[in-house]
């Protein structure tokens, strides 16, 4: 009797958490950093013990490795890098969490370069390229955090989440597609406008 | 950046292209420099936009993890992490023990090994001079005068690197300031043969009777248990302002 109760409730719930899964991750795919918080209190307590059981790291690095992993799952359903046919969240994490620690044994004293990977440098192998690389990363970020919030928006929704300019102006309330694109135009060359000032002046 | 350049490249990274466009893109490319540059800088931008938003994201989720009760632990883990904390505590404890070990057994040496009481007032009235050559020259460009570096060296108790300083200035230029410090930073470095030969040739030298010089050597030769010439110096040193208390004080000791 019990059993036929447990097959009946997982009949009926399974499918409903799949479903609420599916929106949770739309919701992430269009940059809901709420939805992201949600996953993050979810998954934590599980993703980080078997972190630290699977590796023998401390909680501290465990949990530095876990949110590794949240930015690059944001980072991957944004770009459409994701899989959406029987996906899941946790398997997700914990195969991200895999492949960095097989990154980690591949490039020794590389540890938590997930992020930057995902960025495609033009050559890890040159170490003066590589500091070069991220320091280019570093201007273009402090540029981006000295754009007014609504720039910041704009670029986020265009640029990393890749959406369209009609699904941008409905997000953000513009009055038709072309004022997003004329906002997007002066962003971007605010933007890098400020990128330059900074590389010059970082080389005097 | 023109602003067609912006839209030719988002399409073309949006995948919006077809076949054809693609192509005319991919010709444009060959032969417009400006436009190969101005897709370049596209790039960079457009990696620099996705560094930025997700190391923003990763201080937002650091702030959000500061905010959550501690991860709760399962009982494999937690006994991982106790056995881990046993083993620190251990290593404390054997830490603890070997040095409780060494330090009993450095008393007992110590206690056959009684050092000689000239060596006793030796390190009891030496102390290395102090600078007073940077005090003086701050303000200055100091950062290129290999004098300063050396004073410097000297300030921060790196004596090698100040003896070897003070010796290579001494190699190119004679100066009597330099040979004093170089004196004190011999002996504070412990080789106090050294430092003796040093106060030697700059009593020499100098015309001036110096009682900073005096009392240098006089501790050089405490140093080196060489009491009778040690004495001799104090003798001289004790009607003076600086050192007379401080040289009389050892004279009755040495008697």
């Amino acid at each position: 009797m019990y059993l036929i109760w447990v097959t009946f409730i997982n009949r009926i719930y399974q499918p409903v958490a799949i479903m609420m899964e599916q929106e949770t991750f739309q919701k992430i795919k269009m940059g809901d950093k709420t939805a992201l918080a949600e996953v993050y209190k979810e998954h934590r307590d599980s993703v980080i013990n078997w972190i630290t059981r699977k590796h023998s790291c401390s909680l501290e690095e465990a949990k530095d490795i876990y949110q590794d992993a949240i930015v690059i799952f944001y980072n991957n359903a944004a770009k459409g890098k994701i899989s959406e046919i029987n996906f899941s969240i946790s398997s997700y994490l914990h195969e991200v969490v895999r492949r960095q620690f097989l990154n980690k044994l591949k490039k020794e004293n590389r540890m938590h370069r997930g992020l930057l990977d995902l960025l495609q440098a033009p050559d890890y192998n040159n170490v003066d390229n590589e500091r070069l690389f991220e320091q280019k990363l570093e201007v273009v970020h402090r540029a981006i955090l000295e754009l007014s919030e609504a720039c910041r928006q704009l670029i986020r929704l265009r640029y990393f989440a890749n959406l369209d300019m009609q699904t941008i102006c409905d997000q953000l309330g513009y009055k038709n597609p072309e004022t997003a694109k004329n906002l997007k135009y002066k962003c971007m060359r605010i933007l890098r406008r400020k990128v330059n000032a900074m590389t010059m002046g970082m080389q005097i | 950046m023109k602003s067609e350049y912006i839209d030719m490249f988002d399409n073309y990274f949006s995948g919006s292209f077809n076949e054809q466009e693609e192509a005319d893109f991919d010709g444009l490319l060959k032969t417009d420099i400006k436009m190969a540059e101005a897709l370049q800088e596209y790039k960079d931008l457009r990696r620099g936009i996705d560094y930025s938003i997700m190391k923003s994201l990763k201080q937002e989720l650091q702030e959000l993890e500061a905010t959550l009760p501690e991860v709760e632990l399962e009982p494999e883990v937690k006994l991982m992490f106790d056995k881990a904390r046993a083993s620190e505590r251990n290593r404390w404890w054997r830490a603890a023990a070997i040095l409780v070990l060494v330090a009993a057994s450095s008393a007992v040496l110590l206690n056959q090994m009684q050092p000689s009481s000239s060596q006793d007032l030796f390190s009891q009235h030496f102390e290395p001079f102090e600078n007073t050559y940077i005090s003086a020259k701050r303000g200055d460009d100091i950062t290129a005068d290999p004098k300063v570096q050396a004073f410097m060296a000297y300030d921060a108790g790196d004596w090698d690197k100040a003896v070897l300083g003070f010796e290579t200035i001494l190699g190119q230029e004679e100066d009597l300031l330099v040979l004093f410090y170089l004196g004190s930073a011999q002996l504070s470095q412990g080789q106090s043969q050294e430092a003796i030969d040093t106060f030697e040739r700059f009593l020499e030298v100098s015309e001036d009777n110096i009682p900073e010089a005096s009392w240098y050597l006089a501790l050089s030769y405490l140093k080196e248990n060489r009491e009778e010439e040690a004495a001799k110096l104090l003798e001289e040193l004790k009607d003076s302002d600086k050192y007379g208390k401080e040289a009389a004080r050892i004279l009755k000791r040495l008697k």
